[in-house]
């Protein structure tokens, strides 16, 4: 397998589960962009690319699945928080269920039960 | 402008460059948010030096990455956005409007058909009746006339 199609997996497998990933990290807690981008980019092994993330936070945010507020930082410039909307919070329910689902399905196709 | 400042600037240029394809809006957010990415991860890592910066624009990656991602977020609300509003009457409404013609299609071929298979009955029928009448005919005065001799003894 070359590393183009690895990448291509990999960019594929993320397409459409990275930003629940994004909204469960503000499940927990507000992250400020570095902060979150960071976990998610440490979590996923995408460490040359966290300036991927912010198109998609920035769709996110159109969408009203996460907010942004400012707050004063103890050092340096104030910083700007996602926060996790109810429409987020709802998303992300939603999308918990639906993993679960689709995982087992393709854990059972696959053999890759645990 | 120090060096590591030129190198910001530089790395930013690379993108506003590749992200010239994309709406003013977009580009202008797009930048704001790598702008204000670099400039707290710079006060964070609190060394100013040339490879903390080179270390914080290589961890945002590739430019031209980072605007096929823009690319595919600002596709996505048009592909899903339409789905749910505008375009979505008429999206859901063509599937099901094609099975109905399609069901109309086999309808009307099994009523022709039905109505050929009705047809030939009929001329089969008919045919039929008009063989067996006269076959009937000539049964019957046999029968009758079989019918005296077995009355008889």
């Amino acid at each position: 397998m070359g590393v183009t199609d690895e990448a291509a997996l990999t960019t594929a497998l993320r397409r459409g589960t990275i930003e629940y990933c994004v909204l469960a990290l503000l499940d927990k807690r507000e992250l400020y962009g570095v902060e979150l981008v960071h976990q998610l980019s440490n979590g996923l092994g995408m460490t040359t690319s966290e300036g991927t993330m912010y198109p998609l936070l920035s769709r996110l945010r159109r969408n009203g699945r996460i907010a942004t507020t400012w707050r004063e930082a103890p050092a340096g410039p104030p910083r700007r928080y996602y926060t996790l909307t109810a429409d987020g919070e709802a998303a992300l329910t939603h999308f918990r269920t639906e993993w679960v689902t689709f995982r087992s399905g393709v854990d059972r196709i696959l053999g890759t039960e645990s | 402008m120090t060096q590591t400042d030129e190198l910001v600037a530089a790395y930013l240029a690379r993108v506003e460059r590749a992200a010239s394809r994309l709406p003013a809006g977009r580009r202008e957010e797009l930048i704001g948010d790598l702008r204000e990415h670099i400039e707290i991860a710079r006060a964070e890592s609190g060394a100013e030096s040339e490879a903390d910066v080179r270390t914080i624009l290589e961890r945002l990656g590739d430019p031209e990455s980072i605007v096929a991602a823009a690319d595919t977020q600002t596709d996505l609300p048009r592909v899903t956005a339409p789905a749910l509003y505008p375009t979505a009457p008429p999206m859901p409404a063509a599937p099901p409007h094609r099975p109905v013609s399609r069901t109309a299609l086999w309808a009307g071929i099994a009523v022709a058909a039905a109505a050929v298979v009705i047809f030939f009955c009929f001329a089969a029928f008919a045919a039929v009746r008009d063989d067996q009448g006269p076959a009937e005919r000539p049964i019957a005065p046999v029968e009758t006339a079989e019918a005296p001799p077995s009355v008889g003894p």
